[in-house]
């Protein structure tokens, strides 16, 4: 049997864990709740980017078709792998990991995570990413121009990106989306806004003639950035939504485990500690027995 | 005469007011865009934005690029950032500060006699507080 000190000491180590553990299961829950909003936060941006498309007719579009929308025989792909910066998030990365496609494909990881296991098994890496947890719309800019200067230079003929999709706070799915070459201009706008739950409004039109400064290829260039630049952010913070879940998941299992271990060793602590006192009184007795 | 201006970037809305002129920098260079423009889709420079109201006060945005769409004397400016660099926000701030300093003022005079040297040292303090707001 283990001595009293023992198990008061390991009472006291399991008491801490399960504090951190839920401080922990807290903070995830916020975070997560932050990314959410965020990506509800994104709708008006979303709306008045529509009313611009609304501007811009099919024929004028296919005039001046930008290279993203252009479809092309698939070569060499390129797939970026969302994971995360820190661990204790369950098996989120694991199940992330195994449905990495075979073939010679080449890598982008997001986060130290992605990074480690993409070198580890000797995946061409190109590029390594950090997003922190606010998930900001600059931090994608990065990603964006590699990926868009590679594929217009044909270094790569596809990207696509392997991430956690958020279903709802206790399931999340690895999922692998197609980001270029994209479908139709408007069938990728319309994907868009059905994803923040909107609809195309078409809003009263100007009868005079509209202008386009510098002209309109230009702004199409610009706009098939942007649809790429948003898509990827939504990613992100999906991905992130999911970390953040799946923390909360993790933390939440580990708290109600060490409640229990706890509640173990607290009987233990109290079996101890009444061995000991029986055994006091057994010895108390034989010097009793061995006086008369 | 007025023009509507609405500055969108994807986390926020940075501005909706009503203007009398608003310039931009597209990438061709400067524009002023006045009421009754005709309708027009510009292309945004890295650039600042100046919003012009009717009371004769300057407002200006630090615009990333993106696109400015003007319809029905509506104009949308959709861009990657923008930041209110010395528009009516710090001057509020400032009134804020300033207003908050005096208030704390008034409690300690309230709460008992102050010597001169404390009263001094407040002073620094006022003077620090509104140093660091603006400097923010």
């Amino acid at each position: 049997m283990k001595g009293l000190k023992e198990v008061k000491n390991r009472i006291r180590a399991v008491d801490s864990v399960s504090k951190i553990a839920q401080a922990m299961q807290l903070v995830a829950v916020s975070k997560m709740k932050r990314a959410q909003d965020f990506a509800i936060g994104s709708r008006p941006y979303l709306l008045h980017l529509s009313e611009i498309i609304c501007c811009l007719s099919e024929k004028k579009i296919q005039k001046n078709r930008h290279p993203f929308f252009i479809p092309r025989e698939i070569g060499k792909r390129c797939i970026i792998v969302i994971g995360t910066d820190k661990g204790l998030c369950g098996v989120l990365n694991n199940t992330l990991f195994k449905s990495i496609p075979g073939g010679e494909n080449y890598f982008i990881s997001v986060g130290r995570k992605a990074m480690q296991f993409l070198s580890r098994t000797k995946h061409p890496l190109l590029a390594s990413f950090s997003i922190n947890d606010r998930v900001q719309y600059h931090e994608v800019l990065g990603i964006c121009d590699l990926i868009s200067k590679l594929y217009l230079n044909g270094e790569i003929d596809s990207v696509e990106v392997l991430y956690q999709k958020f279903i709802n706070t206790l399931t999340y799915a690895p999922s692998l989306q197609r980001m270029l070459p994209m479908e139709g201009f408007h069938d990728v706008f319309n994907q868009m806004l059905k994803s923040a739950s909107l609809e195309l409004e078409y809003f009263q039109r100007d009868v005079r003639g509209l202008l386009f400064e510098p002209d309109i290829g230009q702004i199409i260039d610009h706009m098939a950035k942007i649809f790429l630049k948003y898509n990827l952010h939504q990613v992100l913070l999906e991905a992130k939504a999911s970390e953040h879940s799946a923390r909360m998941v993790a933390m939440k299992n580990a708290t109600d485990n060490a409640e229990s271990l706890s509640q173990e060793l607290k009987l233990e602590y109290n079996k101890v500690r009444q061995y000991a006192i029986t055994n006091e009184i057994m010895e108390l007795a034989a010097s009793a027995m061995e006086d008369d | 005469m007025a023009l509507f201006v609405e500055i969108m970037t994807p986390s926020q809305v940075i501005c909706s007011q009503e203007v009398i002129s608003l310039v931009v920098d597209s990438v061709m260079g400067e524009i002023e865009i006045l009421p009754e423009h005709r309708p027009i889709i510009v292309l945004l420079d890295v650039g600042s934005t100046r919003l012009k109201f009717s009371d004769g006060k300057v407002e200006t945005i630090a615009t990333s690029s993106g696109i400015l769409k003007l319809e029905n004397d509506r104009a949308i400016l959709v861009v990657e950032e923008a930041i209110n660099i010395h528009g009516l926000q710090t001057a509020a701030t400032v009134e804020n500060a300033k207003a908050l300093a005096q208030e704390a003022l008034k409690a300690t005079i309230n709460q008992g006699n102050l010597e001169q040297n404390e009263l001094e040292q407040l002073e620094a303090k006022i003077r620090a507080e509104l140093n660091k707001k603006l400097q923010k």
